[in-house]
């Protein structure tokens, strides 16, 4: 039955119900009349286009029945646009309705009138608002106020020859805070689409008119002033402190777009109080934050991201909140990759045992992305925290030891960043040669490799794990192939005696069997320093490396600061600067969706460092030349860069950031934005490539410093565009 | 700044059941739906959809299998989107009654026009209180309808009884406010006027517990939140004391409150609520306590045997890899001597330390849908029911044999993600009853086999070992399935297969408990509702009048008062293994 009748919603209305409806709306009952025009907005509901029954409807208008009235004025506002000039016919009954008795019947009028988007609707509009302006009823007056918003909107011209600008902004003055909030809302929207005009601007009395209103209007009222109040700079300290202690009181409130708008406020202008009020501020945000996160699911991904954007500034005001953040079973997997995310962040020396022993339970699931990424987050507490990377350590062995072959992988990926963090855990290298043979990712056997030449003389039978590897050298892939090529010219600087034919052996491979340039040069490159002096290439090869100082992926500081201003938006929920989705059409907002949806994935997959490493490090790897390009690379043109995707995907991304190449100074502090795009193209081959300017950086070029967030803007800078151009050689390569 | 371009309702079968524009031009709604379904699940509340022009963000929410979508397309904030679907939501709910159903929707489309473009101005959201709604839309009623149909005019409506659903209130016998007394208090209706007053006080709490595999509790949060109550004439002033052991400022923490109740007494004296409330049943106030104490995370590092203190009414242990094969698992359900079953105790009346009238937990027997319990547990004899245990299965099961439970219902069909297991609460009482309030508690447990995918690859080795392990087998052919043709072959197969060679056996079931190692559970979560007692221990201390200021009460009029505990977990007591 109800099927029926929906799919009968679908279909174009019959002749027949038309038809009908169109009897009722006429008939000489008024009974009739108010029941066909029910059926109409039943049908309008539903999606149907009723538009034909216009002018029967128009007839009912004059009606003194409240409840048909309205129905009567939602047709209106729907089909207007359908029938322009029968508009005209309802004038007299809006301009006659604006000046009822009952204060309903007039703010449904006004609000009828300026939801008529027809022009010469706009005419008529002038007299009635002027007066509903000034009306006795803030009911009224509130809807009267977002009226302006609306008319200026059609007719900016005028609004500004009436004068209903300044009579809103006198309305900030209202003593009914819905109007009040009302009044913001229509000056803050006018702002948005003519600065020009100056509509709002926010002077001492306006402040103090505003956060009187914040307590007493509703809570959609009270967003508008908060997120008014967030753009606002305050004039001096005292400002500030006064704006934080009026608006602290709404972290209670029940609606959670409410909270998020009052967190936003006060730690932006928390900054300018003094250290001691920010920091019980700090403290006192620490419970809103906390309830986002037990709210509904839905609201929990965006609180999440936002909590994650917070913690990256203040990374402990959570830290005694670790429990709220531990996954449930049931939960999406996209929460609870976020929530790992988060609870690495806060991770301290306190938490750090129940921590580990939570992140262990995870890495025994079955949801393969889950339990690696959750591997990985031990590896990341373990670089983070000193005191705990010996019981990281420990449980990664164990779980090596339950030999599931992802777990395997991935924790032998994690236990070399230990290495390159921590001197003195070379005891375990056994137990790690121990599972070679159950390694097939390319980035594991590369980690174990690397660990191998790394410690070559330490391992004794390191020429015999490493021969293995040389034997199937034509069939590993490319980044296993640099790994094992730089393993073995460390072996033999080690151990000379032992691995001559080795050397020789690999390199022959790599330079004569291979057609890939990155490994022939790289091969070369050795030989001749080889052939020269091995001293120089144990300096060079076997240099000291400087310990990398995080493996947790953060924004740049600038991007970070950029984000914080835009907390509760989308901005802050996609982590991306609202221009690069807002305003440059659909390329741009491509890439960002590309990298909303498979950022989860990505982040499970790709090894952190190597999205650091390679937006820091993918310079030194391109050679001289490509350094040298950098100038020419800042003064291509853009729409050499804008030309649109040809059908590959893989192209859409380069497309989607074509503003970085054109002004370097403008976006400059987008790398990590970049990385992800460009890495999201690759799908699985992404890895390849950041991975493989990751073990270039291993492999000595030692001067960079590797933490991820701690290289200054230039320098992202410039590694960013070497990042694109070997991402473009690659490209090439396909 | 943001707006509300258009919302779209979804029956169950995807159908369009409502389209409203705000403003713009949002892609329409079977335009946007397919893209949005294209999305694979678990959808997040909200995803880019690049394919339209411009491109479109849908914000989602599903309530009682209806699908809310609203598209954007600027840079609006997510949360207040998604609080006002939930409102609007609330709303819909408040004036058509509770589950919201397409077909309640369909059949009242003037007032849900009226809700909708009442909610949201031009795509400002602007009015989304209930009482407030009221007082502008007028609810939807049997007698106007059926007065309308036979065409004479519509009566008052203060003749118009409300339409009684479980669970909305009954409308208040007022009349409809004329519009220029628009109510001082913005969340109260103006002149609220009723003959019987009354005030109740429930109190919910969700429990959210994760316990490791040892029975420690890993975290173990409750979500409290007090839903309140108000049939009251006049604008009533009202003063609520909460207590707690250990005190409220304590034990509460997070808490959040309905914009009428005044906060800087909260922050003066905790526990204590001062406020004028709404009209209606409302949430006042929610809360969160920490059950383990602020201080357990220092205690886990220095002593991690930490006994725990919970006295959850129900636990479950699952332990795996039981049986010859290593493909049984075993859950253990425990439920504490504490609590009993409701069937034998409902008509309990008790005195309590409370200062109301009567005994706690009794106001609202026989009222009308004021409340959505039924009469149950006393504070002093906290009741359990409807105790149900949720087994999730990882993805390689394809089946389960041998599926049984000491007592109660299970519910599995091949493919199914988790076994559910239910207890009623007559079953719970029988179980209760045959412990005998031994200290440890009834025990019930529910038993079954995991078979895998590969295990059709090779049949013949996993049946013959079933065979072995004491007949394990047979149970299959027990199993109610709906598709029996695909399935039915592993009970004809048993009866065919001889066991074959000993030792090959030996190797193939060491082989098979590797094997059968990934298909056990790794967790089971129990689902129960408590009545008469709080996992926080909070007390209604009093619930005061205050007759100074408030206005329109007449003089001598006490309300009737009454309170309801209740603590609820769905599917919140999560136990690893």
């Amino acid at each position: 039955m109800a099927v029926n009748r929906i799919r009968g919603a679908f279909a174009v209305p019959r002749k027949g119900e038309t038809f009908e409806l169109r009897a009722g709306l006429v008939s000489q009952y008024a009974y009739e009349r108010k029941e066909a025009i029910q059926k109409t907005i039943m049908s309008m509901t539903l999606g149907k286009d009723v538009s034909a029954l216009f002018p029967d409807v128009l007839k009912n208008i004059a009606t003194s029945d409240l409840d048909q009235k309205k129905l009567v004025y939602l047709y209106l506002m729907n089909y207007a646009k359908s029938h322009p000039d029968l508009c005209i016919l309802a004038v007299n009954t809006f301009v006659q309705d604006s000046e009822d008795p009952n204060p309903l019947v007039r703010a449904l009028a006004i609000r009828t009138m300026g939801c008529i988007r027809v022009d010469k609707m706009v005419d008529y509009m002038e007299e009635p608002l002027r007066k509903t302006l000034r009306d006795e009823s803030p009911y009224v007056r509130k809807t009267a106020a977002l009226c302006v918003a609306k008319l200026f909107d059609l007719n900016p011209q005028l609004c500004l020859e009436n004068g209903f600008l300044e009579t809103l902004q006198e309305l900030i003055g209202d003593p009914n805070p819905m109007v009040v909030a009302n009044s913001v809302t229509a000056l803050v929207e006018i702002n948005e689409t003519a600065p020009e005009t100056k509509a709002f601007i926010i002077t001492s009395t306006t402040l103090k008119k505003m956060l009187m209103a914040l307590n007493e209007c509703t809570e959609w009222g009270r967003v508008t002033i908060l997120t008014t109040l967030a753009d606002y700079k305050a004039i001096d300290m005292k400002e500030a402190e006064h704006i934080c202690e009026r608006v602290s009181p709404q972290f209670q409130h029940v609606n959670p777009s409410v909270v998020l708008a009052a967190v936003k406020v006060v730690f932006l202008h928390m900054k300018y109080t003094g250290p001691d009020l920010a920091k019980s501020y700090l403290k006192k945000m620490a419970p809103p934050l906390v309830t986002l996160v037990s709210s509904a699911p839905e609201v929990q991904y965006v609180a999440l991201r936002n909590i994650d954007l917070l913690l990256q500034k203040q990374p402990d005001i959570l830290s005694k909140e670790m429990r709220v953040f531990f996954c449930k079973y049931n939960d999406p997997p996209y929460l609870k990759l976020e929530k790992l995310e988060i609870m690495v962040r806060i991770a301290n020396d306190k938490n750090v045992d129940q921590l580990l022993a939570e992140l262990k339970e995870y890495a025994m699931e079955v949801d393969m992305d889950f339990v690696r990424r959750a591997v990985k987050a031990i590896g990341q507490v373990a670089i983070k925290i000193e005191s705990a990377s010996e019981k990281c350590v420990n449980t990664l062995l164990d779980l090596i030891n339950t030999k599931v072959n992802y777990v395997v992988q991935e924790a032998i990926m994690v236990i070399k960043d230990i290495f390159r963090r921590y001197p003195g855990y070379e005891g375990i290298i056994p137990q790690l040669c121990q599972c070679i043979d159950e390694l097939d990712e390319p980035n594991a056997r590369g980690a174990l490799i690397w660990i191998v030449g790394e410690y070559a003389q330490k391992i004794s039978n390191a020429g015999d794990i490493l021969s293995g590897f040389v034997d199937g050298f034509s069939e590993e892939f490319t980044q296993t192939q640099l790994q094992i090529l730089t393993a073995v010219v460390k072996l033999f600087l080690k151990k000379p005696d032992q691995s001559q034919g080795l050397v020789q052996k690999v390199l022959q491979a790599a330079t004569a069997e291979n057609d890939n340039p990155d490994i022939r040069d790289r091969a070369y490159v050795y030989w001749r320093l080889l052939s020269s002096d091995p001293e120089i290439a144990k300096k060079i090869v076997l240099s000291d490396k400087p310990p990398i100082t995080s493996t947790i992926q953060s924004l740049p500081p600038t991007l970070l600061d950029q984000l914080l201003t835009e907390l509760s938006t989308l901005a802050s929920v996609y982590h991306k600067p609202p221009e690069t989705f807002l305003g440059q059409g659909r390329f741009g907002a491509e890439a960002m969706q590309k990298a909303a949806i498979e950022e989860q994935q990505q982040d499970a997959r790709e090894n952190p460092i190597a999205a650091a490493a390679a937006t820091a490090g993918a310079a030194p790897q391109n050679n001289a030349e490509n350094l040298l390009d950098i100038d020419f690379d800042g003064s291509v043109p853009a729409s050499l860069q804008k030309e649109p995707p040809s059908g590959a995907s893989g192209l859409e991304g380069l497309a989607g950031t074509p503003q970085r190449v054109a002004s370097p100074a403008a976006y400059a502090p987008t790398p990590a934005n970049n990385m992800d795009d460009l890495m999201g193209l690759f799908g699985g081959d992404s890895n390849a490539s950041t991975q493989m300017t990751n073990d270039d950086i291993m492999n000595g070029f030692g001067g960079l410093n590797l933490g991820g967030g701690s290289q200054p803007p230039a320098a992202q800078q410039l590694g960013n565009q070497g990042g694109s151009k070997s991402n473009q050689e690659l490209l090439d390569l396909f | 700044m943001g707006a509300i371009e258009a919302l779209y309702i979804f029956d169950e079968h995807n159908a369009t059941i409502l389209e409203h524009v705000y403003r713009a031009r949002p892609p329409p709604a079977n335009i946007l739906l397919p893209l949005f379904l294209e999305h694979p699940s678990p959808r997040p509340s909200l995803i880019y959809i690049p394919n339209t022009h411009p491109p479109t963000l849908v914000f989602s929410i599903v309530q009682d299998q209806l699908l809310l979508l609203s598209p954007s397309s600027t840079d609006s904030e997510p949360l207040l989107v998604l609080e006002f679907l939930h409102r609007v939501v609330d709303a819909l709910e408040d004036f058509l009654g509770s589950p919201l159903l397409a077909s309640k929707i369909e059949s009242s489309y003037d007032v849900v026009a009226q809700l909708l473009s009442e909610m949201c101005d031009g795509g400002l959201v602007s009015n989304t209180e209930p009482n407030a709604l009221r007082d502008v839309v007028e609810a939807p009623s049997w007698m106007g309808r059926l007065l309308g149909g036979v065409g004479l005019p519509s009566a008052s409506p203060s003749l118009t009884p409300s339409t009684n659903t479980p669970f909305s209130l009954p409308r208040p016998s007022i009349p409809r406010p004329n519009a220029n007394t628009t109510s001082p208090v913005p969340w109260r209706r103006a002149n609220v006027r009723h003959t019987s007053n009354e005030l109740y006080v429930d109190i919910v709490e969700t429990l959210h517990i994760t316990l490791s595999p040892s029975g420690r509790p890993l975290s173990a949060l409750a979500f409290g939140s007090i839903a309140f109550t108000a049939k009251v004439s006049g604008v009533p002033d009202l003063i609520l004391l909460l207590n707690a052991p250990g005190g409220v400022a304590n034990t509460i923490s997070l808490p959040v409150f309905h914009p009428c109740v005044r906060l800087a007494r909260w922050r003066e004296k905790p526990g204590e609520l001062s406020f004028v409330p709404p009209d209606g049943r409302f949430v006042l106030a929610g809360y969160e306590v920490d059950l383990l104490g602020g201080d357990y995370l220092s205690s886990f590092t220095t002593n991690a045997k930490h006994a725990s203190n919970l006295n959850l009414p129900a636990t479950a242990e699952v332990r795996t890899g039981l049986g010859h094969t290593g493909a049984e698992f075993e859950v253990r359900l425990t439920l504490s001597p504490r609590f009993k079953s409701s069937t034998s105790t409902s008509t309990t009346s008790s005195s309590s330390s409370s200062s109301f009238p009567r005994g706690t937990g009794l106001g609202l027997g026989g009222r009308s849908g004021s409340s959505a319990f039924n009469s149950g547990g006393t504070s002093t004899h906290p009741s359990i029911e409807e105790v149900v245990v949720n087994v999730p299965l990882p993805a390689g099961v394809q089946n389960l044999a041998d599926l049984r439970a000491s007592r109660g219902e299970t519910q599995y069909a091949p493919g199914d993600v988790g076994i559910e297991w239910r207890l009623n609460s007559k079953e719970v009482a029988t179980l209760m009853a045959s412990s005998h309030g031994g200290s440890i508690g009834a025990v019930a447990t529910l038993r079954a086999s995991v078979i895998g995918a590969d295990d059709e690859d090779d049949e013949n080795a996993a049946s013959s070992a079933e065979m072995l392990d004491g007949g394990v087998g047979v149970g299959v052919g027990r199993l109610e399935y709906d598709d029996d043709e695909g399935r039915g072959y592993q009970s004809t197969s048993i009866g065919t297969e001889k066991p074959k060679d000993e030792s090959g056996l030996e190797q193939r079931s060491a082989k098979r408990v590797k094997v059968n190692k990934v298909l056990m559970p790794s967790s089971a979560t129990v689902s129960f509702s408590v009545k008469g007692w709080l996992a926080s221990g909070i007390r209604v201390d009093s619930l005061l009048v205050d007759a100074k200021r408030s206005r329109g009460l007449g003089s001598g009029v006490t309300p009737y008062k009454g309170v309801k505990y209740l603590t609820v977990s769905k599917r919140g007591v999560e136990m690893r293994c």
